[in-house]
C-alpha cells in the first residue's frame, strides 16, 4: 500500500502508493507522508497504482507540499495521475491550487 | 423511474399489526403507567401510518395520523393514559380495519365515526386547536418541493460553503453536494484551502476546505438550499445573487484614474505598468489577501462577463422582424426554383454538355442548401402556444371546479409557421375535453385514490420527418363499453357488431358523437373530435388515441415538418406520375406474374415471411392498360401497418414542391396536392393514410352488400 | 461493483419497498428487522450505507446510530434515517448521533433514490 525507497542516484525519495486512499485510511497515509518527507530533500510521489480518493487525500498532499516548499524541498508527482486523483481534484476545485505563490503546480495537466 | 409495488405486502402486515394493538391496548388498560406498552402502541399506528401512505392508503394514513399524534403525547408524558383514550384508540382500531377491509373491497368505510373518533382524540389534546387545521402527512424533504421561484432568466449565484471540519464524521462527503450543485447549471468551483493547517498540524480525518461556488442557473435559490439540506445546521453556507454593475462599476473606475494621472503626466507610463499589475498580486504582495481570495473573485468576475457576453450575442441575434407573407412569397419562389431546377438537370443530362452538367450540379447544391434555409426561417418553436394553453386550463378547471395542472415539454420543438398557425384550434379543443370528459372532478379523484390535483401533460417530440404531439390527462380514460354502446344509439353501429377497444376509441372521432351524460359549455357538444381530425389531416397530419379505464388518455397527433416541400419517391404507373412521401416509404420489392398467381387472387406479397396486403394504384385510379411482366411494390407504413402500393415503375427520390389541388377532381381526397417536374409534367401526391382508409371502407361497404 | 445497502425497519412492508427499490436501481440490499439485528449484520457484512428506521424494539435508531459510529468501519459510512414529520427533535438527535441525512415518511421510491444519489454519489 505504501513503499518508500531512495533513489540514491537522483538522490530522491519514492513514495509509491497503490490501492484507496481515502478517509478510512487517511491517518496511515499521512504518517507515510510524513515519514518520507523527513528522510527527503526531493519526494517524488508514484500514484500510478491509486484507484479511490477523496478530499482528505488533496487535503494532505497540498499540505505536504506547501510544508516542503517552505523547507525547501520538493514534493513531484511522477508518471500519470490516476483518473480517479485527476477527477476528485477537479470536482473539489483545486485545480488552480497550489498555495502560496509558486509556480510548480502540484496538479499538472489537470485543467478545468 | 416506476416502481410497481404489490400492496398485500402492506394490507397483511396491517391487519398482523391491528391485532398486536388490540392486545396492546387491552394490557394497558390494566397497566397504563407501562411506557414499553405505550411504545408499542405508537410504533404499531407509526408503521401503518408511514407505509399505508407509501403503498398509497392515503385515508388510512391520515386518519392513523391523528391516533398517532395523540398516543405521541402520551409516550412523552404530555397527557395520560386514560379509559377513554384506550375506548378512542380501540374505536380508532377498529375503524382502521374497516378503511383497510373497504379497500380490498368490501363495505365502505363510516366516514362520520371516523370523524368522531377524530373529533374525540383532538379532545384529549391539551392544546385544542379549534377542530384542528390540516393533518394530511407532511410533504417529504428533498426535491419534492420544487423550487418555486424558478425564473427564465439564468442568475448567477455565488454560493460560499465552508463546511464544519467534523462532517466527514457524519458519513457527508462535500464533494458529493458540490456534484450536485453541478446538475443545476453551469458551474464553477474554486477551493479555499486558507484554512488548511501546516501539515504536522493536519488531522487527516478533519475537512479544512471551503469553497466558492459560481453558478449559472434558471433555478431558485430553494434548490440551492434543497441541495444543503442535510448539512445546513452544521456548515456555513452563504448564498448571493450577484449584482453585476456593482462589479463592473468598480473596475472602470480604477482604469480610468491610471489614465487620468497619465494624461496629466503625474506618472510616467512605466510607473503606470508597475502599478496596474494586476490588482490580485498587488493585494496579495501587500498581504492583504490570500491567492485563494484572488483566485475566487477572479472567478466570479469571469463567471459574469460570460453571462454579459452571452446575453449580447443572443440580444444582437434575435433582432429581425419580417413580415410572414414576405417569407411565404420566397417560400414560394424557392419552390419554383426548386422545380426550375429539376428541369435544369434534365436539359443539362439531354444535352450531354459536361461543363453545362457541372453548372447543373453546382446549381442543384446551391437551391438545396437555399431551400433548407428558407425553410428554417419559416420554422418557429411551439412554445409560445404551449403557454397560450396554461391560461385555458387555469381558467377552465376553475370555471368546472377542477384543479388541473399543465405540464409541457419539449416547447423548443421546431415546426412550420403555417402547421402552427392551424394547430391551435384542434388543440383547444383536446385539451377543454381533457378538462371537462378526462380529468375528474377533486372529491372524484380523491374517492379514487388519485392526488386530487389532475395533471395534463402537453408535450412535443421531433419523429423522423413529423412532429409528435402529445395531450395527456391522468383522468377517468376512455370506457370502451360506453363507447360501443353510445355508437348503437348513434347508429354508427350495428347491435350485434363487436369492436376491439382501439375500435372503439376511434369513435370519438365519429361525426355527432358526444360521451359526456352532460352538455357543458366547456367542450363541445359532440361536434369536437369529428372537426379536429379534419383539420389535423388537412395538414396531412394523423391523430389517434389511446387510454387505460380509470389512468387516462393519450391523443397523440403526428404532423409533417413542413407544408411546402417534401422529399418524395417518383413513382411511375402507364406513363403517369406520382409521388409518395419518402417519410413513409420503408422499401421496394417485385412482383411478378409468379407471386401474383401464388396468392390466388388476394392482393398480398410474401415478403421474408411477412404478409403484406397491397393496393393497385392502377385499378384504384382506374388507369387502364396492361402492367408490365414485373411491376414494383412500394412498401409504407401507414398507420403502424405496412402495406404495399403497386407501382410499373420506381424512378428515384423527388424534391417535392407541394401545389394544392382544386377539390373538383375525382379522388381528391386521396391526393395532398400535386407538384411539377423537371421535364414540365405534372406528378401527384398521394395520401397514403386517407387511400388506405377509403380502400378499408369501399371494402367493408362491399362485404356488408352482397 | 454494485455498492451494498442495509435497509433496517420493523416493518416488514417498508423493508420491502425500500428493498425493492434499491435492487431496481442496481444495490444489494441487506435486510434487518430492528437496530440489534441492524448492528450484528453491519459487523457481519461491508456495507456502503445504512438505511434505518428510528422507532423499533430491542434497539433504536438512533443507538444503532450511536453504536455503528464507534465501529471504524463506519465511522464515515453515509446512515440515513427515516423520520416523519411529528419527529423534529428526533431529527436532532439523530443528527448528533451522527446520521449523515434523514428521509421524511412517507416517501416515493424517487425521494429514496434521490437521497441514496445525494450521500452515496
Amino acid at each position: 500500500m505504501f513503499h518508500f525507497s531512495m533513489d540514491t542516484a537522483r538522490s530522491v525519495g519514492v513514495l509509491s502508493l497503490s490501492g484507496d486512499l481515502t478517509i478510512r485510511n487517511a491517518a496511515e497515509f499521512k504518517e507515510a507522508m510524513a515519514n518520507a518527507m523527513d528522510q527527503s530533500k526531493q519526494l517524488e510521489l508514484n500514484l500510478s497504482e491509486v484507484e479511490r480518493v477523496d478530499l482528505t487525500t488533496i487535503q494532505i498532499l497540498c499540505a505536504a507540499h506547501r510544508s516542503l516548499l517552505k523547507k525547501g524541498k520538493t514534493l513531484s508527482i511522477s508518471g500519470n495521475l490516476p483518473s480517479a486523483l485527476r477527477e476528485t481534484v477537479q470536482q473539489a476545485g483545486f485545480v488552480q491550487c497550489g498555495g502560496e505563490k509558486e509556480t510548480s503546480g502540484l496538479w499538472k495537466g489537470v485543467t478545468n | 423511474m416506476n416502481v410497481e409495488i404489490d400492496t398485500s405486502a402492506f394490507t397483511e402486515e396491517a391487519y398482523e399489526l391491528l391485532s398486536e394493538l388490540e392486545d396492546s391496548l387491552l394490557e394497558l388498560e390494566a397497566s397504563p403507567q407501562d411506557q414499553e406498552l405505550i411504545s408499542r402502541v405508537f410504533r404499531a399506528m407509526h408503521t401503518i401510518k408511514g407505509s399505508g401512505a407509501m403503498f398509497g392508503f392515503d385515508a388510512v394514513a391520515e386518519f392513523t395520523h391523528e391516533v398517532e399524534t395523540v398516543f405521541d403525547m402520551a409516550r412523552n408524558g404530555t397527557i395520560p393514559v386514560t379509559k377513554p383514550l384506550i375506548d378512542l384508540t380501540l374505536a380508532a382500531r377498529d375503524q382502521i380495519r374497516a378503511m383497510l377491509d373497504a379497500a380490498a373491497g368490501g363495505e365502505p368505510a363510516d366516514q362520520a365515526n371516523a370523524n368522531r373518533i377524530i373529533a374525540g382524540l383532538r379532545g384529549l389534546s391539551p392544546e385544542k386547536k379549534g377542530g384542528g387545521g390540516s393533518t394530511a402527512p407532511a410533504a417529504p424533504s428533498g426535491k419534492a418541493q420544487a423550487p418555486s421561484q424558478a425564473a427564465n432568466e439564468p442568475h448567477i449565484f455565488r454560493i460560499r460553503f465552508a463546511p464544519n471540519p467534523e462532517i466527514f464524521a457524519t458519513g457527508t462527503n462535500p464533494l458529493l453536494l458540490l456534484n450536485e450543485l453541478r446538475e443545476l447549471g453551469e458551474c464553477r468551483v474554486v477551493a479555499n484551502t486558507e484554512k488548511l493547517p501546516d501539515f504536522e498540524e493536519l488531522d487527516p480525518e478533519q475537512c479544512y476546505t471551503g469553497w466558492e461556488i459560481f453558478l449559472t442557473t434558471e433555478l431558485g435559490e430553494n434548490a440551492i438550499h434543497d441541495v444543503f439540506i442535510f448539512v445546513e445546521d452544521e456548515c456555513d453556507i452563504n448564498i448571493r445573487l450577484l449584482d453585476r454593475d456593482q462589479v463592473m462599476r468598480d473596475q472602470e473606475t480604477t482604469k480610468k484614474l491610471g489614465q487620468i494621472l497619465l494624461e496629466r503626466g503625474d506618472i510616467n507610463p512605466n510607473e503606470l505598468e508597475k502599478a496596474l499589475m494586476p490588482l490580485g498580486d498587488r493585494l496579495v504582495q501587500a498581504g492583504a489577501v490570500t491567492p485563494d481570495k484572488v483566485r475566487a473573485a477572479l472567478t466570479e468576475q469571469q463567471v459574469i462577463q460570460e453571462k454579459q457576453d452571452k446575453k449580447k450575442t443572443a440580444e444582437t441575434a434575435t433582432s429581425v422582424r419580417v413580415p410572414s407573407d414576405k417569407l411565404d412569397s420566397l417560400v414560394d419562389l424557392v419552390g419554383e426554383l426548386v422545380t426550375m431546377q429539376a428541369r435544369l438537370n434534365q436539359t443539362a443530362g439531354t444535352i450531354g454538355d459536361h461543363t453545362l452538367q457541372l453548372i447543373a450540379e453546382e446549381v442543384e447544391r446551391l437551391t438545396a442548401e437555399l431551400r433548407d434555409n428558407t425553410m428554417s426561417i419559416r420554422m418557429l418553436t411551439i412554445d409560445t402556444t404551449f403557454n397560450k394553453f396554461k391560461r385555458l386550463v387555469r381558467d377552465l378547471s376553475t370555471e368546472l371546479g377542477k384543479e388541473i395542472e399543465l405540464i409541457t415539454s419539449g416547447g423548443e420543438t421546431e415546426l412550420d409557421k403555417t402547421v402552427i398557425d392551424q394547430l391551435n384550434d384542434p388543440l383547444v379543443h383536446i385539451i377543454r375535453n381533457s378538462i371537462d370528459h378526462g380529468v375528474e372532478a377533486p372529491d372524484v379523484r380523491r374517492a379514487c385514490g388519485k392526488n386530487p390535483v389532475g395533471k395534463i401533460t402537453l408535450s412535443a417530440i421531433h419523429s423522423g420527418a413529423s412532429v409528435l404531439i402529445r395531450v395527456t390527462d391522468d383522468g377517468a380514460g376512455l370506457d370502451a363499453q360506453r363507447l360501443r354502446a353510445k355508437g348503437i344509439e348513434k347508429g354508427l353501429l350495428s347491435p350485434d357488431e363487436e369492436i376491439s377497444e382501439k375500435e372503439a376509441f376511434q369513435l370519438i372521432f365519429a361525426a355527432g358523437f358526444s360521451t359526456a351524460a352532460k352538455i357543458t359549455n366547456v367542450s363541445g357538444r359532440g361536434v369536437g373530435m369529428d372537426v379536429v381530425r379534419r383539420s389535423i389531416e388537412g395538414l396531412r397530419g394523423s391523430i389517434d388515441v389511446t387510454s387505460t379505464l380509470g389512468k387516462g388518455t393519450t391523443i397523440t397527433l403526428k404532423l409533417p415538418l413542413t407544408l411546402a416541400i417534401i422529399e418524395g419517391l417518383l413513382v411511375m404507373v402507364e406513363g403517369e406520375y406520382f409521388v409518395l412521401p419518402l417519410a413513409a416509404v420503408e422499401e421496394c420489392v417485385e412482383l411478378s406474374r409468379d407471386d401474383v398467381d401464388k396468392a390466388h387472387g388476394r392482393h398480398v406479397i410474401n415478403v421474408r415471411g411477412e404478409i403484406i396486403p397491397y393496393i393497385r394504384i392502377r385499378s384504384r385510379f382506374e388507369i387502364g392498360g396492361t402492367p408490365p411482366d414485373i411491376e414494383q411494390i412500394v412498401i409504407s407504413e401507414v398507420d403502424e401497418k405496412r402495406i404495399g402500393f403497386v407501382v410499373d415503375k420506381v424512378v428515384g427520390q423527388h424534391q417535392t414542391v407541394i401545389k394544392t389541388l382544386g377539390k373538383n377532381f375525382q379522388h381528391s381526397e386521396e391526393f395532398s396536392g400535386a407538384t411539377i417536374l423537371g421535364n414540365g409534367g405534372v406528378a401527384l401526391i398521394l395520401d397514403l393514410n386517407k387511400m388506405v382508409r377509403y380502400v378499408e371502407e369501399e371494402e367493408i361497404r362491399e362485404l356488408d352488400s352482397p | 461493483m454494485a455498492k451494498t445497502i442495509m435497509t433496517v425497519d420493523d416493518s416488514s412492508s417498508v423493508r420491502q419497498m425500500v428493498g425493492m427499490t434499491l435492487k431496481g436501481a442496481g444495490f444489494t440490499v441487506v435486510e434487518a428487522v430492528d437496530g440489534a439485528d441492524g448492528l450484528a449484520k453491519a459487523k457481519a457484512s461491508t456495507l456502503d450505507m445504512i438505511i434505518t428506521d428510528l422507532n423499533m424494539p430491542n434497539m433504536d435508531g438512533i443507538a444503532l446510530i450511536t453504536a455503528l459510529r464507534t465501529l471504524p468501519a463506519y465511522k464515515f459510512t453515509p446512515i440515513v434515517m427515516l423520520t416523519t414529520e411529528s419527529q423534529a427533535t428526533r431529527k436532532q438527535e439523530g443528527k448528533t448521533a451522527g446520521a449523515t441525512g434523514w428521509i421524511v415518511k412517507p416517501f416515493k421510491p424517487e425521494q429514496l433514490l434521490e437521497v441514496v444519489k445525494k450521500v452515496l454519489g
